[in-house]
């Protein structure tokens, strides 16, 4: 009976409850899409990062660089000399150099030719088949065999560029040896073969447009992944790149950190935005409500005329608050996955990037609490109002 | 079933109201009279036990309600005493039956639909029983109060000015189903009003 009531009045004012649980529902949702998009790109961003020290390509913005290189989401700077890089291998402080080549696709999924340590580098485990070893055999990441529909032994021709729409090389097909094993990293979305396949392409073309230029020109890649034996190598050798050799040396820590910095300053004025968004719903909660218990004092005196408790009728109105914020939650934490599974769309199309779809994160739970104190901080003043009520001088008012 | 002794109440500072001892058994009828200012709302208010005398007690089913507390005169209140109101009090959002079992939920009784439906085919407004309260007129929200008061089958009802705002035809009405229907489930009725109207018809009268 008494939810029957609640239930009654919310819906005898239909437009101002809508109207509460809509601001409340804008304002969860504007925070649990930050916190869902934030966590997950933070995730993403450092599980990729993780033992990459440096990364080495041509000169130009060393964020690009980072995003291209370890993301796989950016254009590359450029090209580097193959050789460059020989003094980079010897040196002692160096434990490892992932040389990575990349400028052609398949269906928009980058073809990266690079060595094994980098498949092992990310604990890439084959569901099927095995690892590359001639030239023109690719092993495709999870995403790209699901999405294309490949095969073991499907064969595909390669296009120019990063982008769908390029030049085909009709001539020399690739040959699917190896499908991997999905583990949430960039090389879900890879094609990885051995860099001679790359230079094998291109040697085709480039002979064809300029015939006669010398022959180790073309050993070209497009940026090596650098890890170091010791936090030494952090502090001499990136400087010793940018100073003395046409290439840059970037530091993904470094970068990476810049760029949440960025972000978090449209991340925060969102957050800001949507908290206010919360506490105007927890006004108009409290316009309601104390509205609400001004026009039904004499419903609230006949109640307890007839044998009403101040309590349950106490409870009663703060009910009605928090059933409103708490609607609002729901509805909100609902869009939110709704905003989330379209963004996830998106960036997929755009990025071969997929947001997921998670259940109640750690924080929309302190969301849920944030909305019950709104719900009872705006219910609580018009339900006290139920203590000052006097019956007789109510009632006998006409 | 309901005496009084010697009550005397005061607002704030303003002047002391003194009333007559008034006597009521069940399924009589008792006519409290009197001009406005005389303290008849007052009276009434506090023989239903809305207000606490400054001395003197109100006995109803032989208890004397002045030794009860706060919670247990509530409660004594919503089994007891039946009330119908000058202007018709609903909760607006719920409908007529709806309202009417209301007074079972707040009473702790178990919500019984079928006496609502009864009291409403007794009232002639069962086929009111399912609309909203606003969309009666003011006779039909009248007999509704009647129904309400009657719900848990008190031993006292009182009702304040209830012919007041209706015409002959209906205050003729009103006071037959109330005179009726608290002598079915045999309670005490007390009627306060300045309607002469209802002087010619009950002969057991107290003018303040």
């Amino acid at each position: 009976m008494l939810l029957k009531i609640v239930w009654k009045n919310i819906w005898a004012k239909k437009l101002n409850s809508f109207l509460c649980i809509l601001l409340m529902m804008f304002g969860i949702s504007i925070i649990s899409l930050l916190i869902n998009i934030g966590n997950q790109l933070q995730d993403k961003f450092s599980k990729n990062i993780s033992g990459i020290d440096m990364v080495v390509g041509a000169k130009g913005s060393p964020l690009q660089l980072i995003l291209s290189g370890v993301y796989q989401i950016d254009a590359p700077t450029g090209n580097i000399p193959m050789s460059e890089l020989q003094s980079l291998q010897m040196n002692p402080l160096v434990k490892q150099v992932f040389p990575l080549s990349m400028g052609d696709n398949y269906q928009g999924f980058r073809i990266v030719g690079t060595i094994h340590p980098y498949l092992k580098h990310f604990e890439a485990d084959y569901a099927e088949g095995v690892g590359f070893k001639t030239n023109m055999e690719v092993v495709i990441g999870s995403t790209v065999a699901k999405k294309l529909k490949l095969k073991l032994n499907d064969s595909f021709a390669s296009s120019h560029g990063l982008e769908k729409e390029g030049e085909a090389h009709g001539d020399k097909k690739y040959k699917v040896v190896g499908i991997l094993k999905s583990n949430n990293s960039v090389i879900d979305n890879l094609i990885l073969c051995n860099l001679n396949s790359i230079w094998e392409i291109h040697e085709h073309e480039d002979v064809e447009m300029h015939e006669g230029e010398a022959h180790e020109e073309k050993q070209n890649i497009t940026c090596a992944l650098v890890k170091f034996r010791s936090p030494m190598g952090l502090m001499t050798i990136p400087r010793l790149i940018n100073q003395n050799t046409q290439m840059q040396a970037a530091l993904p820590a470094i970068e990476i950190n810049r760029l949440f910095e960025l972000m978090g300053i449209g991340i925060d004025a969102f957050k800001a935005l949507a908290i206010a968004i919360m506490l105007i719903s927890g006004i108009s909660v409290f316009v309601t409500l104390y509205n609400a218990l001004k026009e039904r004092k004499y419903e609230m005196a006949l109640m307890l005329s007839m044998g009403g408790k101040r309590l349950v009728l106490f409870f009663m109105l703060m009910l009605e608050g928090l059933i409103l914020s708490i609607s609002g939650f729901v509805l909100g934490i609902i869009l939110s996955r709704i905003g989330l599974f379209l963004a996830s769309r998106l960036l997929d199309q755009n990025f071969n990037f997929n947001l997921h779809l998670t259940m109640l994160q750690k924080e929309e739970i302190y969301l849920l609490i944030a909305a019950l104190l709104v719900g009872i901080f705006a219910a609580l003043i018009p339900s006290l109002g139920i203590y000052k009520i006097n019956i007789s001088k109510t009632l006998a008012n006409d | 079933m309901l005496q009084t002794n010697s009550l005397k109440f005061s607002y704030q500072n303003s002047q002391v109201f003194s009333f007559p001892d008034i006597c009521c058994s069940s399924k009589e009828t008792l006519l409290i009279l009197g001009n406005s200012g005389t303290g008849k709302t007052t009276l009434l208010n506090l023989l239903s036990l809305l207000l606490n005398p400054a001395e003197g007690n109100v006995n109803i089913n032989n208890i004397n309600t002045s030794t009860l507390n706060e919670k247990t005169r509530t409660d004594f209140r919503a089994k007891n005493v039946g009330i119908v109101f000058q202007k018709p009090y609903f909760v607006n959002a719920l409908n007529v039956s709806e309202n009417l079992v209301l007074a079972n939920y707040l009473g702790n009784y178990p919500i019984d639909k079928q006496k609502a439906a009864e009291l409403a085919q007794n009232l002639g407004f069962h086929h009111l029983l399912s609309k909203k309260v606003q969309e009666l007129s003011g006779g039909e929200q009248q007999r509704v109060c009647i129904a309400r008061a009657l719900m848990n089958s008190p031993k006292v009802i009182f009702a304040d000015e209830p012919t007041s705002a209706l015409d002959d035809e209906n205050c003729e009405k009103v006071a037959d189903l109330l005179e009726k229907q608290s002598q079915i489930i045999g309670a005490a009725l007390i009627i306060v009003t300045h309607d002469y109207r209802l002087k010619t018809r009950f002969s057991n009268q107290i003018t303040l």
